[in-house]
């Protein structure tokens, strides 16, 4: 009993230590991924609460987390997973009350405002790519699609957020 | 577009921006987030070891809980929808600002059944007038409840989930329960019911139960099981199933061994069955219609809004990505997280 005890403080301690070191970081991540700060802090918390109850059956922590967070993200944002068309034409009437967190910053709006616009597997991927700093091959493992899927919804959402930025400059 | 720069500018300001948004706002406090984390934790592993210990003793229920736990894929929570807390703040809520205050009815001759957006009732209303009517279920702090279903006999059946564990329950429209309630003893959710015959989830499977919760027949995949079985729907003749699986949708007949026999209709969500026998369901790109037997997607639509769901019953019912109900093109004073409507006649 002794023995499974100390297992388990291990197990717990392994976790902490990886939490420690990738909270911050993952909460950025998954801010990208929902509206506000307080979503992203509580995508991730809930992230590693499962890990920490499954520790044993998850080979690679890491790369499992991100799954989670954005598997978690999705979940979120799955109830107005929809035509984002549709979206643009009712904003006037039906603005969400996102990026909250962003303050007055117009620019860090703008971007959100435009990474939000974006289907969640590009927004995903970019984030994946380009705030995380996964090669193709990771992001495809992560989001467990093909490395030439991840390809075409970087080029994808890479072109639609170079638009978006180009109209701050 | 943006020819003028080259790949590896636009990639270093991409990066910038990302950056940018992601850590903007305080500096989270991660001694504090972790505490929350442990709490979370425990809150989950007691709840899912009662739940899959039930009956067992001491060691034994310990050894069927931590194979439940690590069984499990990463998959999203059982949760859907917003979360609580990022909800739109009633103030700057047009709705909020025109809608009457509600009026009380009692059981409207058109049934329409939310989930409160906090996810803490479940209230009928009238489809045409949107006024409240009687209120069938509310939850205490830490709980929440998941997909209402109402069948043809009047019943709701839900889902509430707390700390990570789901269960099901019924109440008829009055807000009185019936002797035939389902009293399913496992972890369950996604509740559908046709004619007498309850559909849920349960350990990755969907399983079949007589109205009294009583086991009729199991329908997993030859694979194992699945955690992301989801969106139950009873064909209107109640001899198929639509449900979605790992962001795709599917349907089975209800008689089928094994969900080896499933149609794959391709990656779609909320699907629902219209009088007519076809589905309607959410693609990445809108609403589309679905000719099962054809799995032909043709798009629906378009619909002034941004569509978070959809049901068809004496008329179309959506509910909109910011929380309010539609009926047809009308929005109705009514707001949820979800809802449900009777099947179509």
């Amino acid at each position: 009993m002794a023995a499974v005890r100390r297992h388990a403080v291990d197990e717990a301690s392994d976790v902490e230590a990886l939490f420690r070191a990738e909270y911050r970081h993952l909460v950025g991540l998954a801010r990208l991924l929902v509206d506000d700060r307080a979503a992203a802090e509580e995508v991730v918390q809930d992230a590693f609460a499962d890990l920490l109850r499954r520790r044993r059956s998850v080979a690679a922590p890491a790369a499992w987390l991100r799954t989670a967070v954005v598997n978690r993200a999705r979940g979120r944002l799955r109830r107005r997973a929809t035509a984002r068309r549709h979206l643009r034409v009712a904003e006037p009437d039906h603005a969400p009350p996102a990026d909250a967190d962003l303050g007055g910053d117009d620019d860090r709006r703008a971007v959100a405002a435009a990474l939000r616009a974006l289907p969640a597997r590009q927004r995903a991927c970019l984030a994946l790519r380009f705030y995380d700093g996964l090669s193709e091959a990771e992001t495809a493992e992560v989001l467990g699609i093909s490395t030439g899927s991840v390809k075409t919804h970087v080029h994808r959402g890479m072109a639609a957020l170079a638009a978006a930025l180009e109209d701050l400059r | 577009m943006n020819d003028h720069w080259s790949t590896e500018a636009r990639e270093a300001r991409v990066r910038a921006a990302l950056r940018g948004v992601a850590e903007a706002g305080p500096v989270p406090d991660v001694g504090g987030a972790w505490e929350e984390v442990r709490r979370r934790a425990a809150e989950r592993g007691l709840r899912r070891l009662l739940v899959a210990g039930a009956g067992l003793a001491g060691a034994a229920a310990l050894v069927v809980g931590a194979v439940v736990l690590a069984g499990e894929d990463p998959a999203e929570d059982v949760a859907v929808g917003p979360a609580a807390g990022t909800e739109r703040p009633a103030t700057t809520d047009p709705m909020a600002a025109t809608a009457p205050p509600p009026t009380i009815v009692g059981v409207p001759e058109h049934p329409l059944v939310v989930v409160t957006p906090d996810r803490r009732a479940l209230a009928v209303h009238d489809a045409v007038t949107g006024a409240r009517g009687p209120t069938l279920l509310e939850v205490g702090p830490g709980e929440r409840i998941e997909d209402p279903h109402l069948s043809a006999g009047g019943r709701v059946l839900y889902t509430v989930v707390r700390g990570g564990t789901a269960t099901i329950g019924g109440v008829l429209l009055d807000g009185t329960t019936s002797a035939a309630d389902p009293s399913v003893r496992e972890e369950a959710r996604s509740p559908a019911e046709h004619g007498g015959l309850v559909a849920y989830v349960s350990g990755g499977q969907i399983r079949l139960a007589d109205e009294r919760g009583e086991p009729v027949a199991e329908l997993a995949w030859p694979d194992g099981p699945d955690r992301t079985l989801d969106d139950l729907a009873f064909s209107p003749d109640g001899t198929r199933l639509a449900f979605t699986s790992r962001g795709r949708a599917y349907v089975v007949p209800t008689d089928a061994a094994s969900l080896a026999e499933a149609t794959d209709l391709g990656p779609l969500a909320a699907p629902s069955w219209r009088a007519d026998g076809r589905l309607l369901a959410l693609a990445a790109a809108g609403p589309v219609l679905v000719d099962v037997e054809a799995v032909e997607a043709a798009p629906f639509g378009p619909l002034p809004i941004d569509v978070a769901a959809l049901a068809t019953a004496d008329a179309l019912y959506a509910l909109d990505a910011g929380g309010t109900v539609w009926r047809d093109d009308v929005a109705l004073p009514v707001r949820a997280a979800e809802f449900a409507v009777p099947p179509p006649a």
